[in-house]
């Protein structure tokens, strides 16, 4: 069993960075199975980095208000089909990898942190974005948990921590390969 | 009454475009505008940052075309350090320049530009999509298409070190060395690349070119601009991805100037429009005379289709068959056609997978020569690479220690910003009439786009990713009268 952990940004781009940063933090690296990866790659370039998974949790930022705030989206209920295959995104490119006959993920969650700017290349991230970073980090460990990915020790690290570390950016780069939560803690995500 | 229709692709994934269509009293086309909301500040967050970090950084202006950036970064320093990179070290790049034009190729080809062909313009949009070419195409053909772009995309990240931000260019060569048993590697994978690059274009005269109505389609009017064409050629005057000069023919297919990149301004300039944030480009001896065509205007033309008509030829001897054949079936150089950029496109699959395998088979490639130390102070640099989307310069200058002072990026799609204004245009001329708008004529509309695979710049990944359309219809003093949504996000 595998379990991708896609963040998606772009590092130069200020708010847009977010899903990179809570991949980084995520720390589930070192588990079987679990792959961590940060990328850039937009549209269907995306097949390449799902295709032959079986699960992945998506980390995006998603433009809108309260800033901040992190949510878990249901891939389902993007739209399934792009006006045209031009303006692919995530949904299009699991839709056409899946048409094309290939392997693709059967459980896909999305984190989405919303954000205000990602058009400012050389922006610092807003302070409310980067304050999300740990929520979004520890719905993703719960996730993965639930997914049966987590350790069955004890929590390594458990949510207090990240609290503590605050919008710190040096002290969250610290935790990147920190124990994932146990699942003892994570409610099942039902699908 | 005129009315506007506006097609909005909100995404900043791919597409990025709009399309605005103003109608007049009997609900004829007035005027189509082509709108590129561009990602800037790219060229400011340069200046004051080390010269050798260009590459790193401008391969984050595109989630799509990376390496294309990356590699005119790295030319670009290779002239600003005044230093000429060992062969090793060109043939290394040019192998995952080559490398990197097949898979890109091919993505476009099947997933992009294919549904409208294979599966022909006005089909349903449901079926508009690689299932659509699947079903045509068989079965198998979606899964090959998706492991062969991960085979290659795998060659680019070993030698790249990361796909998307790739490591690998450095001013006088490369980062690090193939060995020998890499390159047995990669000839393997050059190998089935040929294969595959053979069956695409099997599949594209089987399912395109035989089919009279597609051929009708491509040769129409409605997708037809007399422009200038520009593209990098060798010293034989044969096309080249990653080096050589720009080279520009006339809309009669003579050559109208050869230059290196260096001398870009003197040939180059730009026209600013109050609509769009786009800087036209145009040829400065022609001048800019508005979004016409034929020998009298400056606008030209970048990508495949103009690729192929400003070079003579093709320097490997499979694709140069398919050149001639090319120009013999439209009638001679050029084609002036914007739909034949598709079949253009097939042609340059083929030859990137025959130059990869010449380069994977070249046992040079394995040298530990790799790259030349620049021991010259640094000043200014220029250069240009064959991005799948047309001509990319890079232009920078420094200070002494490298510090850059100033920074100039010239996209493929700036380039065609004109041509692509012109046929977004005619394409809704052609198609709506009687105030009428359906989901197929907007398609058609967006094909006279789609063709030249235009990049936009778009960087940033936020969701929901997918893009709906919008169509807003505006009354005569600007009132909102209605709003259709095509294939909404969220």
């Amino acid at each position: 069993m595998t379990l991708l952990i896609l963040g998606l940004g772009n590092d130069l781009l200020g708010d847009d960075a977010v899903g990179l940063r809570v991949a980084e933090r995520v720390g589930l690296e070192r588990l079987p199975g679990v792959e961590t990866v940060q990328s850039s790659a937009a549209g269907l370039y995306l097949i390449d980095l799902i295709e032959g998974q079986d699960d992945a949790i998506v980390i995006d930022s998603l433009p809108g208000d309260p800033v901040g705030s992190v949510l878990e989206l249901d891939l389902r209920k993007f739209a399934r089909v792009a006006p045209s295959a031009h303006y692919a995104g995530l949904p299009e490119a699991l839709r056409m990898a899946e048409d094309a006959g290939t392997k693709v993920p059967r459980r896909v969650a999305v984190v989405a942190v919303t954000i205000r700017d990602a058009q400012t290349v050389g922006a610092a991230m807003d302070p409310a974005v980067e304050a999300a970073i740990p929520k979004a980090a520890s719905i993703v460990r719960r996730i993965a948990g639930a997914w049966g990915y987590a350790p069955s020790g004890p929590a390594a690290e458990p949510e207090a921590a990240h609290r503590r570390s605050g919008a710190d950016s040096a002290a969250t780069r610290k935790d990147r390969h920190d124990r994932a939560e146990s699942p003892s803690r994570s409610p099942a995500r039902p699908r | 009454m005129s009315r506007q229709v506006v097609i909005d692709p909100i995404t900043r994934l791919e597409g990025h475009g709009r399309i605005a269509i103003f109608l007049d009293d009997k609900g004829e086309v007035q005027r189509a505008y082509f709108q590129i909301p561009e990602l800037r500040g790219f060229e400011k967050f340069l200046v004051g940052r080390r010269a050798e970090d260009a590459p790193q950084i401008t391969s984050r202006i595109c989630g799509v075309c990376p390496t294309a950036h990356h590699m005119a970064a790295t030319k670009a320093l290779d002239d600003l350090y005044h230093v000429e990179p060992t062969e090793t070290a060109k043939k290394l790049r040019e192998m995952l320049y080559s490398i990197f034009m097949l898979e890109d190729h091919a993505l476009h080809l099947f997933f992009l530009g294919g549904p409208d062909f294979v599966v022909g313009p006005t089909a349903p949009k449901a079926e508009r999509n690689v299932l659509g070419v699947i079903q045509k195409a068989g079965l198998e053909v979606g899964k090959r298409v998706i492991a062969m772009r991960k085979e290659l995309r795998g060659l680019i990240q070993e030698l790249g070190g990361r796909v998307i931000h790739p490591v690998f260019g450095l001013p006088g060569g490369v980062a690090k060395p193939l060995s020998e048993e890499a390159r047995q590697r990669f000839e393997e994978v050059a190998r089935r690349g040929l294969d595959f690059a053979v069956f695409c274009e099997g599949l594209f005269e089987e399912v395109v070119l035989k089919n009279k109505a597609y051929v009708d389609a491509i040769v129409s009017d409605a997708y037809t601009h007399r422009t200038y064409y520009a593209g990098l050629v060798d010293a034989q005057g044969r096309e080249n991805f990653y080096d050589g000069q720009i080279r520009v023919v006339d809309p009669s297919g003579k050559e109208f100037a050869k230059f290196p990149a260096r001398d870009y301004l003197k040939h180059l300039e730009e026209h600013v429009e109050p609509w769009t944030y786009v800087k036209f480009l145009y040829l400065k001896a022609k001048g800019w005379h508005g979004f016409t065509d034929g020998p009298e205007s400056g606008i030209y033309s970048v990508a495949p289709l103009a690729r192929l008509n400003a070079a003579s030829g093709v320097a490997t001897p499979r694709a140069q068959d398919l050149y001639r054949r090319y120009f013999e079936t439209f009638g001679g150089r050029p084609v002036h056609h914007t739909l034949a950029n598709h079949w253009a496109r097939v042609i340059e699959i083929v030859y990137a997978a025959e130059r990869f395998l010449e380069l994977a088979s070249d046992p040079a490639v394995a040298n530990p020569d790799i790259r030349r130390m620049p021991t010259a102070t640094p000043t200014e640099g220029i250069a240009a690479v064959e991005a799948p989307r047309g001509i990319l310069i890079h232009h920078y200058t420094s200070d002494e220690r490298g510090i850059l002072t100033s920074a100039n990026l010239l996209v493929a799609t700036q380039h065609n910003a004109a041509r692509i204004a012109m046929s977004v245009d005619k394409a809704a001329r052609a198609t709506i009439h009687g105030g009428v708008v359906d989901d197929g004529m907007l398609n058609q509309v967006e094909m006279a786009f789609r063709a030249y695979d235009p990049c936009h710049a778009c960087a940033t990944h936020s969701l929901p990713g997918s893009a709906p359309l919008k169509v807003q219809i505006f009354g005569p003093s600007g009132e909102l009268i209605r709003t259709i949504v095509r294939g909404s996000g969220t």
